[in-house]
């Protein structure tokens, strides 16, 4: 079999063509591998936010600003309060909003608020080292996932579900757990996180 | 390449042979010794009837399956809850493939490439297929005395996929037969387009790409459901970027190969040709999105992008004939489907108009204005009728009953035209079928070669074995009439009034066929507008075609 010089060519132009396919699946995986890390992230959530549910009514619960039944929180770390000193926008409700998950101002983590237990929460070991992928950064909770908002991407979406009157055509109403929600009573929760588009994925559904 | 000229008298035509569907028994006298019996039925790949395809085609799709499960392992979720079944699985696979292994082994001295060595088994044992075969199931029998790691026996595993050269290799060695002497486009080219040149490796390739489309479009219907994607959104991301890198390989190699088909000689016009051609347009779809996904991803929709992905299906129709029938119909009857879908655009906008003008004062929300109408007039005429939308008052009740009325006859006939334009191209196919067998038939026997043809054409227009014997015995009579007739002069076949009509319905018939292969616009501009036939042989001619 002769090689002619157009051969040689077209190889080399194959040469090319495989290794920038190889370098965008490599992309390609890297950013899935992002939203993977985002996954975890919002199961990590899930796996805490159940376990708590289960305690946090007993009386001595060690996670005050999550304890059911109008505990007061009892310590907030010295991180928590390092970082509360300092300024951030009011919460983290809309989607526009899209900066990481700041410590939520005094009206908002009053005693048995989401804003206080996300604060507490996000001072345990378990949650100290978590980041969103996409930003190396303390991962956002956002109202809703976004397709055209990019700055979403590996944000956490926690919505409560309150349950419609019956013979409603939907079961449940979602709306998004506000840092001024109280939570000091049994909630059914749903946590997603934003993938690589900004997509909704579902984690999972539970009682908190 | 060397052709077999095998002559067919057609009093001993078969058409089972001709169109491959004979049940030939394998002629292997029962009366053999075991070793020679097991190896004439299971591995010789020479004895036509045996079983030695069924068990290749059977061994080649359990190592496929389990390519497919050593992916499954990998992920948790699947893997911890059907553990056993896992198990059961690669126990059932590793006892087939030591059957197997064990059977060549027993089976070697009756083995054509082993039977002339002085120690037969021995030289299978470290024969390359062999070492492949051992190298598949050892790693299994392994763990058993050594504790092997549980990452390193799945890599092992790995190795069963070289079972596959067993198939591949045999085609390549043809391939490189084929092909001795041609350039290296040649070759790529008979790689990826069918030609004579392609052998069993072209075949092979076209599987290859074929399970590569179902993976890739399997994969993307299997995205949209959530569970499923959760778990394996890794996996199909790595799926997809290795089918678009073969896919983008091969659109490559397509371009440049291209200039060694018939009307694409032109370096740079002929690839422009064929890079405009629908399929490879489709191709270049296939793989467009992955590259649009990775870059464009904050721009573009990416749901949208990867339902697009579904284009990839298409590709699959480039070895379609009925798909290509269709599209040679649409170019065909193109102007009148036009011309229908131009009354249908009417029609639809004069109802939405009427929709409006009597319902947008009783339902101001539903026929806001005539844009937003156009979608109930499309549901109605079209006799999809939602019922989301519907007229309340009476005028628009009584001008939608007759509208929609009008709606059924005037939609119905792009499906009409679309469907008796496809028969009438099938009815063509089969007469041009039916011609090419006369000219073939007419020396009183058929070759090899015609017997190939004659086996992909009826492939190609899906004709059974009865419909093929029915062209086949009008084509023997009319044969038969044409000898009967062909040496009397006219007045001795007008003499005899059975030789007079036999004569006749001939006629006719050739007329008939004539009819069907001639480009009919054409024709009758010839015969209409240049008045080179008179209206009672015009007349006659239509009646003649079934078109007054």
């Amino acid at each position: 079999m002769k090689f002619t010089t157009g051969d040689y060519i077209f190889l080399s132009f194959m040469a090319v063509v495989v290794v920038a396919v190889v370098w965008i699946g490599i992309l390609a995986h890297e950013e899935a591998s992002k939203t993977e890390g985002a996954k975890r992230n919002g199961e990590q959530l899930v796996a805490w936010l159940t376990e708590a549910g289960t305690q946090r009514a007993n009386p001595d619960y060690s996670i005050g600003a999550c304890a059911a039944g109008g505990k007061a929180p009892e310590a907030i770390p010295v991180a928590a309060a390092a970082a509360e000193a300092a300024p951030a926008p009011e919460g983290a409700a809309s989607s526009s909003e899209a900066a990481p998950a700041a410590p939520v101002k005094e009206a908002a983590k009053g005693p048995n608020t989401w804003g206080a237990c996300t604060e507490q929460m996000f001072s345990l070991p378990a949650f100290k080292d978590m980041k969103n992928p996409f930003f190396e950064e303390r991962p956002q909770f956002v109202a809703a996932c976004v397709p055209s908002d990019a700055t979403l991407t590996g944000a956490l979406v926690v919505e409560k579900l309150v349950p419609t009157p019956v013979g409603s055509s939907i079961p449940f109403v979602a709306s998004q757990l506000v840092d001024t929600d109280l939570i000091d009573g049994k909630l059914q929760l749903r946590v997603s996180v934003c993938d690589k588009g900004s997509y909704a994925i579902k984690i999972a559904e539970f009682e908190f | 390449m060397s052709e077999t000229k095998t002559f067919i008298s057609l009093k001993e035509i078969n058409v089972k042979h001709i169109l491959g569907e004979e049940d030939q028994p394998a002629d292997i006298s029962p009366d053999l010794p075991l070793r020679k019996w097991l190896h004439s039925w299971l591995l010789n790949p020479d004895i036509r009837g045996n079983h030695q395809a069924t068990v290749e085609s059977w061994i080649g799709f359990l190592i496929v399956t389990n390519l497919f499960v050593m992916l499954f392992e990998h992920v948790p979720q699947i893997y911890d809850p059907y553990k056993n079944w896992f198990h059961f699985f690669d126990v059932f696979s590793v006892g087939i493939f030591t059957v197997e292994y064990l059977l060549r082994f027993y089976l070697a001295p009756e083995d054509e490439e082993f039977s002339q060595k002085k120690n037969p088994r021995l030289a299978y044992v470290f024969s390359p297929f062999a070492l492949i075969d051992f190298l598949a199931v050892a790693p299994f029998y392994l763990q058993a005395f050594i504790p092997v790691d549980l990452r390193v026996l799945r890599f092992l595993r790995l190795l069963r996929m070289l079972k596959l050269f067993r198939i591949v290799i045999p085609a390549y060695h043809e391939f490189l037969e084929l092909n001795a002497g041609r350039t290296f486009r040649q070759r790529i080219h008979a790689l990826i387009f069918p030609s004579a040149y392609g052998g069993k490796l072209q075949e092979i390739y076209d599987g290859f790409i074929g399970v590569c489309v179902l993976l890739s479009v399997f994969a993307v219907v299997m995205e949209s459901v959530q569970s499923v994607s959760y778990l394996l959104n890794i996996e199909f991301t790595i799926l997809d970027a290795v089918v678009v890198g073969i896919f983008t390989v091969e659109y490559c190699m397509r371009m440049y190969s291209c200039v060694e088909e018939p009307g694409f000689k032109a370096p740079i016009a002929g690839r422009l040709k064929q890079a405009k051609g629908v399929s490879t347009m489709i191709d270049f779809l296939a793989i467009l999105p992955f590259f649009l996904e990775v870059f464009l991803h904050h721009l573009l929709d990416l749901r949208f992008l990867r339902v697009f992905r579904l284009s990839r299906l298409l590709k699959l129709t480039r070895g379609n004939d009925a798909t290509q029938i269709l599209v040679k119909v649409l170019k065909r009857e193109w102007p009148v489907i036009s011309a229908s879908a131009f009354i249908m655009v009417l029609l639809v906008v004069l109802t939405a108009s009427l929709g409006y003008l009597f319902e947008h004062d009783a339902q101001p929300d539903k026929f806001e204005n005539i844009p937003t109408t156009i979608y109930w007039a499309v549901i109605t005429l079209a006799s999809v009728g939602y019922g989301d939308i519907s007229p309340v008052t009476v005028p628009g009740r009584a001008m939608t009953v007759v509208l929609a009325f009008i709606g059924i006859g005037i939609f119905a006939i792009p499906a009409a035209l679309l469907s008796s334009a496809f028969s009438d191209e099938l009815v063509k196919e089969r007469e041009v079928l039916k011609s090419e067998l006369y000219e073939m038939m007419k020396d009183g026997h058929i070759d090899a070669a015609e017997i190939e043809t004659i086996r992909a054409e009826a492939n190609r227009l899906h004709l059974s074995e009865e419909e093929v014997n029915a062209l086949i015995t009008q084509i023997h009579q009319a044969l038969e009439r044409e000898a009967k007739f062909s040496h009397l002069p006219i007045n001795q076949i007008a003499a005899r009034p059975d030789f007079a009509l036999e004569h006749y319905k001939a006629l006719v018939g050739d007329i008939r066929q004539l009819g069907l292969l001639v480009d009919r616009s054409e024709f009758d501009k010839l015969a209409i507008d240049k008045g080179r036939l008179s209206p009672d042989e015009l007349a006659l001619w239509k009646h003649i075609q079934h078109r007054d």
